[in-house]
């Protein structure tokens, strides 16, 4: 199983290859040239990342990573996976696609079909590998790709899928020829990417880590189906008393679950590697066993942005629990080293399989 | 002056539908501490009956509830909340009777929810061979188109994915000037793009049409919409209205919240439908038009924007009086 993973123009051309020596097999890079940002500024990027430093900016910048990339023996993708593009967005991405023709990639990264419709016309006949944001959710939507695309590369899973369900969809794959890639650790979105239609990027930051969802509040829902006949009967007092029994029942809940369950101490080697967990996010390397036994491609690590240092770490790690022929969790903890991070919580897939 | 949509009523309780006249009625504003502990949902239900009913009257001399065309019943989000058969059953039956044209609203799935939508077009395959089908998924438009040819198929509002965010739905967004010159162009070229989509592209449109889409739904976006841009997309809109959907997860945070030590609930799990229990409700010092966390979602309320939406030109008002969860 490959790791892939995303780099930009905030890495520095030198780290390629300490990436690919500490196991990264395939990339990823985004492009917004001047020609779009003059046009649609930072906010509607043509690749779901609306910050200027997960991109490359010029042609000579993108050739320049492509060739350090292929010099490592390595493949390199090309993300065009915006949910949307219009008309104007549609003849511009094709141009400024067309402008790198001789800029060799080994696939896009696409999620939106008028676009892949628009990319097989013009003539890219390059694999497309089918982005998270496209949902690819179930079997079906695997056939559909299929049957409707020629060049369909790989399908990209979207992280809301439990194990068991990548397990299923994995199975049927293996069978049909058809390449799979999961997420397996790193950044985690409490919504599902493809169907996610706020605004992202650091000027107006995402949805889900603004103060406004960030502070949310439970209210009970106090009247059923029949509530107008309810109301018109007119006792609010009953009523009023179901609201605490709600709130209680939630808040005890919680409250006692942590009382009982303190989460560990962090270690003298997590508080002296701080920076390795604060890139991690979430961490799913106990799964990468099945991952590999189901016959899955690659595994993606979202790195675009965080540190070299933290980064090199994780690959590390990653790379460390695919050669292992049978990395159990504890294998995988001993690596984190960390009893605080390893809690249900910071699990990528909520909980592990093993369980 | 003619009418210019025809009415269609979403609904996603059974119960909702079967005391449909029930889930239509305004009745008197109840006393101001009932109102205190009333969801938006409901105030919602109240507030935007009376803004249609006006509305009929004074453009067409209508009442709504003798002009129902039709019925969409189901769910858009959440594949635990996909009807039994049996809701189906009745839902198709109830239909039948009353004369309305029936839709049913599907969600996007994992594989356990495909199993679940099989049995159900089966049955409407069988019983219901005029109705339609909302899809939110590709997967289930592949379904339908292989396996289920004669349901008609209305592309779901969550495959037009147009930007829209509680936040910047009163108040403007911010725009990063790294690297750009003239930031008055960006925002006149930003203004254009957040209404604009795929579907303007005549080879996506062939596309669709070969797949035997007939309809799309849109939501009531606050950005706005014009006729010159969605007549451009060459199918008929069904308009919905005012429950605006914008982001939603299969690591369900309601079903979560009473867990203790979860922070999400895979929608693969058992489901104990928390979500008919509680919601979250949000606040900011913004300008915004109210959200609010329903089920596995993140709904706007966006009945207010009906004098920008309802003389545009669609083809059906999709009316929920509920958010449909």
């Amino acid at each position: 199983m490959k790791i892939i993973a995303g780099i930009s123009n905030s890495h520095k051309p030198d780290e390629i290859e300490a990436y690919v020596n500490a196991g990264i097999d395939e990339f990823f890079v985004g492009y917004v040239p001047k020609e779009w940002s003059d046009e649609y500024g930072w906010e509607l990027s043509n690749n779901r990342r609306e910050t200027a430093n997960y991109q490359y900016r010029t042609k000579e910048e993108l050739a320049n990573v492509v060739d350090l990339i292929r010099k490592q023996d390595r493949k390199v993708y090309l993300t065009v996976n915006a949910h949307e593009y219009n008309t104007h967005q549609t003849k511009l991405m094709l141009r400024i696609l067309d402008n790198i023709r001789d800029i060799k990639f080994d696939g896009f990264i696409v999620s939106n079909i008028g676009i892949m419709l628009e990319l097989q016309k013009n003539g890219f006949d390059i694999d497309m590998n089918v982005s998270i944001g496209a949902g690819s959710n179930n079997i079906e939507t695997l056939r559909f790709f299929h049957d409707n695309f020629d060049n369909i590369g790989r399908f990209i899973l979207p992280r809301k899928l439990t194990i068991k369900e990548i397990e299923y969809i994995a199975r049927y794959a293996a069978d049909n020829k058809i390449r799979l890639e999961v997420f397996g650790m790193a950044a985690y979105c409490v919504f599902n990417d493809e169907f996610c239609f706020t605004w992202h990027g650091p000027l107006n930051k995402c949805f889900c880590q603004s103060p406004m969802f960030e502070f949310r509040e439970v209210r009970p829902l106090l009247f059923d189906s029949t509530w107008k006949k309810e109301i018109k009967a007119g006792s609010p007092e009953s009523l009023y008393q179901r609201q605490p029994a709600i709130v209680n029942e939630i808040r005890q809940e919680k409250t006692a679950y942590y009382s009982k369950n303190p989460k560990p101490k962090p270690s003298a080697y997590e508080l002296g590697n701080a920076y390795i967990l604060a890139n991690l996010g979430k961490c799913g390397l106990c799964t990468f066993k099945s991952f590999k036994d189901w016959g899955i491609e690659a595994v993606k690590l979202p790195l675009r942005g965080q540190s070299f240092r933290g980064n090199i770490a994780i690959v590390k790690m990653a790379k460390k629990v695919i050669k292992e022929p049978d990395p159990t969790p504890q294998f995988c903890r001993d690596l984190m080293r960390s009893p605080h991070f390893c809690s249900g919580s910071n699990c990528y897939y909520d909980y592990p399989y093993s369980k | 002056m003619k009418k210019q949509f025809d009415l269609h009523i979403y609904i996603s309780d059974i119960k909702h539908l079967l005391n449909l006249e029930e889930t239509l009625k305004i009745v008197p504003r109840p006393a101001p501490e009932i109102v205190e502990i009333m969801d938006e949902n409901l105030i919602v239900n109240q507030s935007s009956l009376t803004t249609l009913k006006d509305f009929m009257d004074r453009y067409y001399g209508l009442q709504y509830d003798g002009n129902v065309e039709g019925i969409y019943y189901g769910q858009e989000t959440c594949e635990n909340l996909i009807p039994s058969l049996k809701h189906l059953e009745q839902a198709v039956e109830y239909c039948s009777q009353n004369k309305y044209i029936f839709t049913l609203a599907t969600p996007y799935v994992g594989p356990k929810g495909m199993e679940r939508l099989k049995k159900l077009f089966d049955y409407l395959h069988s019983n219901a061979p005029d109705c339609e089908v909302v899809v939110n998924d590709f997967g289930v438009l592949h379904l339908l188109n292989t396996q289920y040819p004669n349901i008609k198929v209305i592309l779901g509002r969550l495959l037009i994915k147009l930007k829209r965010d509680p936040r910047f739905s009163l108040s403007g967004f911010d725009i990063a000037n790294v690297g750009i010159k003239n930031l008055k162009k960006v925002e006149t070229n930003q203004n254009e793009a957040l209404k604009g989509t795929s579907l303007e592209l005549p080879v996506y449109q062939k596309f669709l049409r070969s797949k035997g889409v007939e309809r799309l739904c849109l939501d009531t976006l606050s950005q706005g919409m014009d006729q010159k841009t969605f007549k451009k997309w060459g199918f008929p809109v069904d308009l919905m209205w005012p429950w605006t959907y914008i982001t939603s997860s299969r690591s369900c945070s309601i079903a979560a919240h009473t867990q203790p030590g979860k922070e999400y609930h895979p929608t693969d799990e058992p489901c104990h439908y928390q979500c008919k229990k509680y919601e979250f409700t949000f606040r900011s010092d913004k300008k915004m038009l109210p959200s609010f966390f329903r089920g596995n979602a993140v709904w706007l309320n966006t009945k207010s924007l009906h004098k920008e939406y309802f003389q545009l030109g669609f083809d059906r008002l999709v009316y929920q009086p509920y958010i449909p969860v």
